[in-house]
């Protein structure tokens, strides 16, 4: 009997597509211009890595925004945003005139159509204020802090989704913020006994995560974090902000060197390995100064797609720019 | 974070606590770290309240969670953001000025003019915002002359002669608002940044009171990098920034710190204290001395919130800063 159950299977293809299809598919890009092959949804972890000034955080915020916006005509996810600060760096200010800058390019996108011109402006107020309520936010000094903000976000979770609206992002900036403290804090030993350590406290918020995304069934809850490069990297370092008074030296550059370069290798791991083995999508972000202008560049490590994507950012979002 | 038993929470009876010590939960640091499967799937009724009652002690200590639209609310409520540096051109270039709740990092080469900001600054909000301010000076460059010729030039008139009645006391209740700290350990430094942490959080603000609006810690890097080297001085450097960020965040203080350079690739100069320091401060300013023409430059290396390497200038003279447009 038992061989027979084993050959059979539990479902068919057709039936699990059924299942966890509405879910998964449908639900457009959060940042458009990085996410034209990747396509994310409430399970999966995606880790922004790069060095300092790259634009991971308003990566994040961008995806937030796109998040908050509801779907008729913002193409948003319409769900709510968990927001964990380990860094310090949000501006509140700066959401606002993110979210007003997509408030009014689709106001005017309505009036080119010749729609109803009236209810515009109040109903960009009313569209302000319900994403400002769902986006929920809270700053940690320490790695303990940052646990009892998970463990204590529970009840938020199970609050919104019997309200109806749902968090459908949980945001981390950034997830090495603790690293050093962490690693400086003397292990206690013991194979039984927790301490806070490095391993011990990315285990414990692995583990909370976890729970929270299991809390968020059927939606899921896509968990991103931005990591902050502790090392810096031994080739020239291209964030460094004069390098592009350097670009002559970049000609004598081997090919070798100029391809582990752009694979990113040079950035040295030093997550431990609970959490990168949670992660399931990692994206590179590294920033260039060209005369007066900043270039941002993403390539996504995980999945390992070949292309670097340049781009500029503005208020409305991330612009390719042509290559 | 205190033992299990120390709360006072009823449903942690003596019997539920020896349950926890068994299993090597002794303090609420423990249980948040505990991977231990069946803790929240509990076994009696018992040891699910307890656990439900030990969820909402740590609930209550937490900062909790507010919605943005609440932090706004707040941020509008507070008003004024925006200290003024005393240079218009710095102001312009920061757009507004230093900026209530972010670190701003100066950050040069030996006599590129990084105290002579601080100490414009520190007069500038003394006088015009009438708060007090904080200057902790560990390299020994504060000198009250200059403050006091930078006041001067603030309130106006050339010399003592054309100054209006007056103007002495203004400069002298000035300088009374500014506190000078000379620290010159890592040690000493976080214990006072510690304890000014804590001052500030249990005052109570009475209107003839001033208030503390700007912290100056003249140079940073002149404490840690001694430290620096393996971890644990890698530890207390990240522990000083999470202080700062702490001062400049619950405090609402603005907080200006310099740092010198140190040789980077190709020669170029590059900010000192490595990789990890540079994702501490909210604004970076590089500034540059142009001995030919005796102007002080400054470029916007990194802002959070602004597109980066935009310019100003500036040039210091025997009242201090002026702008150059």
């Amino acid at each position: 009997m038992e061989v027979e159950e084993w050959v059979m299977g539990h479902e068919t293809a057709q039936n699990m597509l059924r299942r966890i299809g509405p879910r998964t598919t449908g639900l457009a890009p959060l940042v458009p211009a990085l996410q034209r092959i990747v396509n994310l949804h409430g399970r999966h972890v995606v880790e922004v890595a790069g060095a300092s000034g790259s634009a991971k955080s308003e990566f994040l915020l961008q995806a937030a925004v796109k998040c908050l916006l509801p779907k008729q005509g913002y193409d948003g996810w319409d769900g709510g945003v968990l927001w964990f600060d380990l860094d310090g760096h949000f501006d509140v200010l700066r959401l606002v005139r993110l979210l007003q800058a997509h408030i009014h390019q689709e106001a005017r996108r309505r009036y080119e159509e010749g729609n109803e011109e009236e209810d515009e402006m109040e109903d960009g107020e009313q569209v302000l204020e319900t994403c400002m309520e769902r986006f929920f936010y809270t700053r940690c000094y320490s790695s303990l802090e940052f646990i009892s903000a998970l463990k204590s976000s529970r009840n938020h979770l199970l609050r919104a989704q019997t309200c109806g609206k749902g968090f459908r992002i949980l945001v981390i900036d950034s997830i090495a913020a603790f690293y050093w403290l962490d690693r400086s804090a003397p292990f206690k030993g013991g194979a039984g006994n927790p301490s806070l350590s490095l391993q011990g406290a990315m285990q414990a918020v692995v583990r909370e995560l976890k729970e929270l995304r299991k809390l968020s069934q059927p939606t899921g809850l896509l968990v991103m974090a931005s990591k902050c490069n502790i090392y810096s990297s031994n080739f020239s370092d291209t964030n460094d902000w004069a390098s592009g008074l350097r670009k002559d030296n970049r000609q004598v550059d081997s090919a070798h060197e100029k391809d582990s370069r752009r694979s990113g290798l040079q950035q040295r791991e030093f997550m431990p390995a609970v959490w990168q083995e949670f992660i399931t999508h990692r994206l590179l972000l590294q920033s260039k100064v060209d005369g007066t202008e900043t270039l941002f560049s993403a390539e996504w490590l995980r999945p390992a797609l070949l292309n670097v994507d340049e781009f500029t950012i503005n208020d409305t979002g991330f612009m390719l720019t042509n290559r | 974070m205190p033992r299990l038993d120390s709360p006072g929470l009823f449903s942690l009876t003596p019997k539920i606590l020896a349950d926890f010590a068994a299993e090597g939960i002794l303090s609420v640091e423990d249980f948040l770290l505990a991977h231990n499967p069946n803790l929240d799937e509990s076994r009696t009724e018992a040891r699910k309240q307890a656990v439900v009652d030990i969820l909402g002690y740590i609930d209550r200590q937490s900062c909790g969670f507010r919605t943005s639209a609440r932090m706004l609310q707040e941020i509008e409520a507070r008003g004024e953001r925006y200290l003024p540096t005393g240079c218009e051109s710095l102001d312009k270039l920061l757009e507004g000025g230093l900026r209530e709740g972010t670190v701003t990092e100066l950050v040069g080469g030996s006599s590129s003019g990084k105290t002579q900001v601080c100490m414009q600054v520190a007069a500038s909000v003394a006088y015009r915002c009438r708060a007090m301010v904080g200057f902790v000076d560990t390299c020994h460059s504060f000198s009250a002359t200059r403050l006091s010729h930078m006041l001067g030039g603030l309130v106006g008139g050339r010399d003592a002669v054309q100054r209006r009645v007056g103007a002495a006391d203004e400069i002298g209740d000035a300088m009374k608002s500014i506190m000078h700290y000379s620290i010159f350990d890592i040690f000493p430094m976080l214990s006072f940044l510690n304890q000014l942490h804590t001052t500030l959080s249990v005052q109570v603000q009475s209107m003839e009171e001033k208030v503390m609006r700007l912290l100056i810690v003249d140079c940073a890097s002149s404490v840690i990098s001694p430290i620096l080297g393996g971890i644990p001085g890698h530890a207390l450097m990240v522990s000083m920034g999470i202080i700062l960020k702490k001062l400049a965040l619950e405090n609402h203080l603005a907080v200006l710190i310099t740092n010198h350079t140190v040789g980077g690739e190709g020669g170029h100069p590059k900010p000192a204290l490595g990789e990890t320091w540079k994702a501490m401060p909210s604004v970076r300013l590089l500034l540059a001395r142009d001995f030919s023409s005796n102007l002080c430059h400054a470029t916007v290396m990194k802002h959070t919130s602004m597109a980066c390497n935009r310019h100003a200038a500036f040039q210091i003279t025997r009242t201090g800063l002026r702008p150059v447009f």
